[in-house]
């Protein structure tokens, strides 16, 4: 059970998993800065605390360095996420969640016809 | 078992010693001097100064002996190179050590009394067992309180809070971050965790300002390692459980340290952070209510009481100056002497020797501390010093005016002042009235009483000496007459330490006469209303009274500012008031006029036949002195009627310096010296401006704010050869302070009171470019021209 994350720890996440995964600090000051958050170092360095606490990042030291490293995949965590999602709002049915996504056009008729032939494939893999 | 009871005793006498002087210092040294010098009387409590060869061993091999189980430690082991051991090493060596007595003890025979042996052996036990349980007890209690806050909490995760906190901890010196927690159970601010430091909010829904400060004072507890403090402090009650005056010194110690804390916190800030910051503390009584028993934890707001004094030291703090400083570590060296020398004899028959001695050794430090800190206080303190010299003066100024007065043999100061009674002219009455003998004073007085002329008996008061007994016996007759007008227009003419004022509160609470219990609340001095609050705190006081005690923390403060205030637009300008009298520029003042220009409304006139100068203070209905000028001898009789009138007053001799060319360039000359102040810009005047409400601005600024959407937002309009600095969404009252210089005005306003809505119109001159300072911070300002003007 992948616990819950603010939007501030999330965006940090994100930035990990665009990396590969694994970062150094200052890779994450570089990006952050690109999408114009300016956050203090020590705010930085809190968030990322808390995300190693909640099992989601560890740290290693390369020299005096920081390395902060992704225990959970993206794909993981969208999926604890959305498990979450479903239990809550849909009571774990997901067929009534794919309806409203297609219901208000969330999904276009494109994107259900590429699920389609990527669930079809799937099954005739198994 | 000797060490600690004769550590307990040595460390007592400290703790007493500096509770007894406490009323010496606590207005005088900085609150951080009263909250670190409890460290060594801490050191004193814990640290057994032991000599190389085991004290506790001979100190256990001198119990074996009956004749000496009376006393503590030997002297003689004490002596000599004295070395430092940390209290748990010398406990577990004293535990290994009574093991080996007891075998040594029995071995050697019970001839040599057993008993007393057993008998400590016990205490011993009773005292080890006591203080590990509390100890232990504390230690858990802490951690089921750290994790009932974690449970309990939700992590501040918005970036902007963060960032804030961040940028404080660095401008406070705290660069490791610090983790901010949410937790509504917690009834106030508080700060968790050695070495990760962790601020617990009861809620994060704070204004900027207040969440600013409350992080700042948590911060600062981190940074200056209180909590360190705290656990020592604690450590050190538990080893001296047994002691009250421990218990005593752990809570003087949690008050200094938030005390000393506030101090480091405002230090850095200027007058208006300060009031903010007192503004926060309110509102987290406001919010918090009353301390819920959190054990050791460094919270914000402890108790009502301790708030209302916390404010009360707010409004008044002041830097130390470098002689206060020096005279702070005279004392702490001198304290250290102290808890050296009572250490070193602790021995109970010699103690009351020894503690004389230490005592002693303090008082010169004692005497230097008055006398240093009275000169330093500066301006309250000197004039204290002064108006006693003048007491013994002023007979002998009384005294040449009355041969003066026989020489000019024209109207006495008596009948004149019968003659400015009749004709309504209260300042000169007041004036003539300082110049009476006692008797004619008080024959005045019984007619103003009797007749109820408040302005004049309020006049006349104000022009006796401080300590008149005069003003005790109307102080008794308004008492007993029940002229309750009478009686708060003397006691708003004592200084607050006066004896009536106290003995006055007692008389009023004991004849529930609630009335005259408020005024003298408002007149008390800030430790005096401090016992009455305690005791409105322990609930044996009638409600009613306990009401009149509550918020006036705030109208003394801001009294003493007001006074404050005062006093230091009067040193700008170059004048002194000392014992009654006034100085310009260290002349004596004759005639003392200071008026309201354009209004004709007297703010003080002040009379002394010793004065060699004649001086006239105009300023504008602000309050704000606009100029300071020699009178002319015309001047000063129109103010007093005809020239013969001025003569029999203050003697017939022409005063030096009163030639019109010279005066002009003296007042020339002393405007150039005011520097500061604003008025030798021709344009400049402070008049000329103008608060306006939203119905008093021009229609076509309104309509074009209007369309410009001009909302929490600085705008200058210029129209018809004035500009008009409108702010519409203003919350907060608010005051403002001007400056015009070459780079046009300067507005300085200032933020008190949040309120739920407000707008700030000022109305300017328009012959220069605005600046605008919102408390002490340049805002960013849009200057419109208004179309077709």
């Amino acid at each position: 059970m992948v616990q819950q994350v603010s939007d501030s720890e999330l965006e940090l996440m994100k930035i990990v998993w665009a990396n590969g995964g694994c970062v150094l600090y200052a890779q994450i000051t570089e990006e952050l800065a690109k999408s114009g958050r300016a956050w203090q170092k020590n705010t930085i360095i809190t968030l990322l605390s808390r995300l190693v606490e909640k099992g989601l990042l560890k740290t290693s030291k390369i020299g005096r360095r920081n390395e902060y490293t992704a225990i959970v995949s993206e794909s993981d965590y969208q999926a604890a996420q959305t498990q979450t999602l479903l239990n809550k709002l849909y009571e774990g049915n997901a067929k009534g969640l794919v309806a409203t996504l297609i219901q208000r056009e969330m999904l276009s008729a494109k994107d259900y016809e590429e699920l389609r032939k990527f669930w079809e494939k799937e099954r005739d893999g198994r | 078992m000797k060490v600690v009871f004769s550590l307990s005793l040595s460390g007592s006498l400290l703790i007493l010693i500096l509770l007894l002087c406490r009323p010496l210092f606590r207005e005088r040294l900085s609150r951080q001097w009263q909250y670190y010098i409890w460290l060594v009387v801490i050191a004193r409590l814990i640290l057994p100064v032991a000599p190389q060869t085991s004290v506790v061993g001979t100190a256990f091999a001198n119990m074996d002996r009956p004749e000496q189980t009376a006393q503590a430690a030997d002297p003689g082991t004490m002596h000599g190179s004295e070395q430092v051991s940390p209290q748990r090493e010398a406990l577990a060596v004293q535990y290994q050590r009574s093991g080996e007595n007891g075998s040594r003890g029995s071995a050697r025979g019970i001839s040599t009394g057993g008993l007393g042996e057993r008998l400590m052996q016990g205490l011993w036990i009773l005292w080890f067992g006591a203080a590990l349980f509390l100890l232990l007890r504390r230690i858990t209690l802490y951690q089921f309180f750290v994790k009932y806050v974690r449970i309990g909490h939700g992590e501040v995760s918005d970036p902007a809070l963060l960032d804030r906190l961040a940028q404080i901890g660095e401008c406070v010196g705290v660069s490791r971050p610090v983790e901010l927690y949410v937790n509504s159970q917690v009834p106030s601010p508080l700060l968790i965790g050695f070495f990760r430091p962790c601020i617990v909010l009861p809620t994060a829904d704070l204004s900027a300002d207040d969440f600013s400060y409350t992080v700042r004072h948590e911060l600062m507890h981190y940074k200056r390692k209180d909590m360190f403090y705290k656990w020592l402090v604690q450590l050190t009650v538990c080893l001296h459980w047994f002691n009250p005056l421990v218990w005593l010194m752990s809570r003087e110690i949690n008050r200094a340290c938030e005390f000393s804390c506030d101090e480091a916190v405002i230090r850095p800030l200027g007058e208006e952070g300060r009031r903010a910051y007192g503004d926060t503390l309110f509102r987290a009584v406001a919010a918090g209510g009353r301390d819920k028993g959190v054990p050791v934890s460094v919270a914000l707001n402890e108790s009502v009481g301790l708030m209302k004094e916390r404010l009360c030291a707010i409004m008044k703090f002041r830097k130390s100056s470098r002689l206060v400083t020096t005279v702070s570590v005279v004392l702490a060296a001198a304290m250290m002497m102290g808890a050296t020398v009572m250490g070193a004899y602790v021995e109970p028959v010699g103690t009351p020797g020894s503690a004389r001695s230490a005592q002693a050794g303090l008082e010169p430090d004692g005497g230097q501390q008055y006398s240093g800190t009275d000169q330093d206080a500066g301006p309250a303190a000197a004039d204290q010093q002064v108006t006693d010299q003048n007491g013994g003066k002023s007979d002998l100024k009384n005294g040449q005016f009355g041969d003066r007065y026989s020489e000019a043999n024209a109207n006495s100061p008596e009948e004149l002042a019968g003659q400015y009674y009749e004709e309504d002219r209260v300042p000169q009455f007041g004036a003539v009235f300082s110049a009476m003998d006692t008797s004619a004073q008080k024959r005045w007085l019984d007619k103003l009483y009797a007749d109820e002329a408040v302005s004049f008996f309020f006049t006349a008061v104000d022009s006796l000496e401080d300590d008149s007994p005069l003003i005790g016996e109307y102080v008794e007759r308004s008492y007993a007459d029940d002229e309750i007008n009478f009686f708060s227009g003397l006691m708003s003419n004592l200084d607050s330490d006066s004896p009536l004022i106290e003995n006055y509160a007692e008389r009023a609470y004991a004849d529930d006469r609630i009335s005259y219990f408020a005024i003298l609340t408002d007149e008390m001095s800030a430790d005096l209303l401090k016992s009455w609050r305690d005791k409105a705190a322990k609930g044996d006081m009638d409600i009613s009274f306990q009401s009149v005690l509550t918020n006036f923390d705030d109208l003394t403060a801001w009294k003493q500012n007001a006074e404050q205030e005062d006093k230091k637009q009067y040193q700008e300008w170059g004048i002194v008031r000392e014992g009654g009298h006034f100085y310009y520029q260290d002349q004596p003042v004759r005639v003392f006029f200071d008026q309201y220009e354009g209004e004709q409304v007297i703010r003080t006139l002040n009379v002394n036949p010793a004065g060699t100068v004649d001086v006239k203070v105009n300023r504008s209905i602000r309050n704000k002195i606009i100029s300071v000028v020699y009178m002319t001898q015309e001047e000063v009789a129109e103010l007093f009627g005809t020239e013969e009138e001025v003569a029999a007053l203050l003697g017939s001799e022409e005063l030096p310096g009163l030639d019109p060319d010279e005066e002009a360039k003296e007042t020339k000359k002393e405007k150039h010296e005011a520097g500061k102040n604003e008025m030798d810009k021709g344009d400049f005047d402070p008049d000329d401006v103008y608060r306006l409400t939203a119905e008093e601005l021009p229609e076509e600024v309104s309509a074009q704010m209007m369309d410009d959407g001009a909302v929490r937002e600085w705008y200058v309009y210029h129209a018809d050869g004035r500009q008009y600095l409108c702010y519409r969404g203003f919350a907060w009252s608010y005051g403002y302070r001007l400056q015009y210089d070459e780079n046009g005005w300067q507005v300085d306003i200032q933020r008190f009171q949040k309120k739920d809505a407000g707008d700030v119109f000022l109305d300017l001159p328009d012959n220069g470019p605005v600046t605008v300072y919102c408390d002490g911070e340049k805002v960013t300002l849009k200057d419109m021209e208004l179309p077709g003007v």
